[in-house]
């Protein structure tokens, strides 16, 4: 049986998403998965995200993870 | 110039030169709470020349865990006016100019024109695409911070960095009751409003590594501090 490629990526949260939706250290994705894809898949609503990093790079809900990728999930903070 | 006494131990990490630059510079503080009044006191002592801060607001109980300016004593007390008091005590050489006022759509450009750099110090997302498009109609260069809970952000957006969608996106912008769910320490306005302040006088100065299209996020309950490109 031929099998679906795999991509394992670490995810990390902050402020407050960080206790809803805890850090996950070995996420198995399906090959070409959106970090849209993936936040559907763990139950995060879009609209709580703002700021994405894939590796420390800005990326967007679109973005495309690849094996091994690190991904920063931010919501909005703006207190002063 | 000579240097002046109160300016030496700036010495060194400030030449003279960088410092006869701040002591000509005008600043804008978008917002005198928990960022502001922690900028203000940092760009006062630092010598910048002229700071002009707006806020509507006056003093209440629950800001005497983290506004550096609020006292038992000023409870009550327009938060720009104790803020000038402050000051004066701090720097009498430099020019201050309080404003009790709201930042809106309406007057911003008008209370920001004539000013170098304007920063963001305000606690609504909504403020802040206001103050920074007036900032880029005016051509004026913001630094910006923000902080919630254990965490803060700082970035600087020059005329055509479009740097708030880049950081909040481009949809609608409320401020959201989760967001202030997060809590606001004290710590998290000091540690962010140093770096704020921090690129203020390296904008004034001219000096390279400002934190231009890119946010420093910081996260002071894992110790982690990262820089992401926005652009």
């Amino acid at each position: 049986m031929k099998t679906m490629p795999e991509i394992r990526v670490s995810v990390q949260t902050f402020a407050t998403l960080r206790e809803k939706f805890p850090a996950q250290s070995d996420l198995v994705l399906p090959a070409g998965e959106t970090v849209a894809g993936m936040m559907g898949r763990l139950g995060i609503p879009a609209e709580k995200v703002t700021i994405i990093f894939i590796n420390n790079v800005h990326g967007t809900h679109e973005s495309l993870l690849s094996d091994g990728d690190s991904v920063g999930l931010f919501p909005p903070i703006g207190g002063g | 110039m000579t240097y002046k006494k109160r300016y030496l131990t700036n010495q060194n990490a400030l030449s003279r030169e960088d410092q006869d630059r701040l002591g000509t510079s005008r600043v804008f503080v978008a917002g005198c709470g928990g960022l502001g009044g922690h900028v203000l006191q940092i760009l006062a002592r630092t010598g910048v020349g002229q700071l002009s801060f707006a806020d509507p607001d006056m003093f209440a109980e629950t800001n005497l865990n983290r506004q550096l300016f609020c006292t038992e004593e000023n409870l009550g007390v327009s938060k720009v006016e104790a803020a000038r008091s402050a000051l004066e005590a701090i720097n009498s050489e430099i020019s201050l100019k309080a404003l009790p006022i709201r930042i809106d759509s309406d007057n911003a450009a008008e209370l920001m024109a004539g000013h170098q750099l304007v920063i963001d110090a305000l606690d609504s997302i909504p403020v802040r695409f206001i103050i920074g498009e007036a900032a880029e109609s005016l051509g004026i260069p913001l630094v910006h911070g923000a902080i919630g809970g254990w965490y803060g952000q700082v970035a600087v957006g020059y005329p055509g960095d479009g740097l708030f969608p880049s950081i909040y996106g481009s949809g609608a912008h409320e401020d959201d009751e989760e967001m202030r769910a997060l809590g606001n320490p004290g710590f998290t306005p000091a540690v962010t409003a140093a770096y704020m302040a921090c690129e203020a006088v390296k904008i004034l100065c001219g000096k390279a590594g400002v934190l231009r299209r890119r946010l420093l996020i910081i996260d002071l309950l894992e110790h982690q501090s990262r820089v992401i490109d926005l652009a």
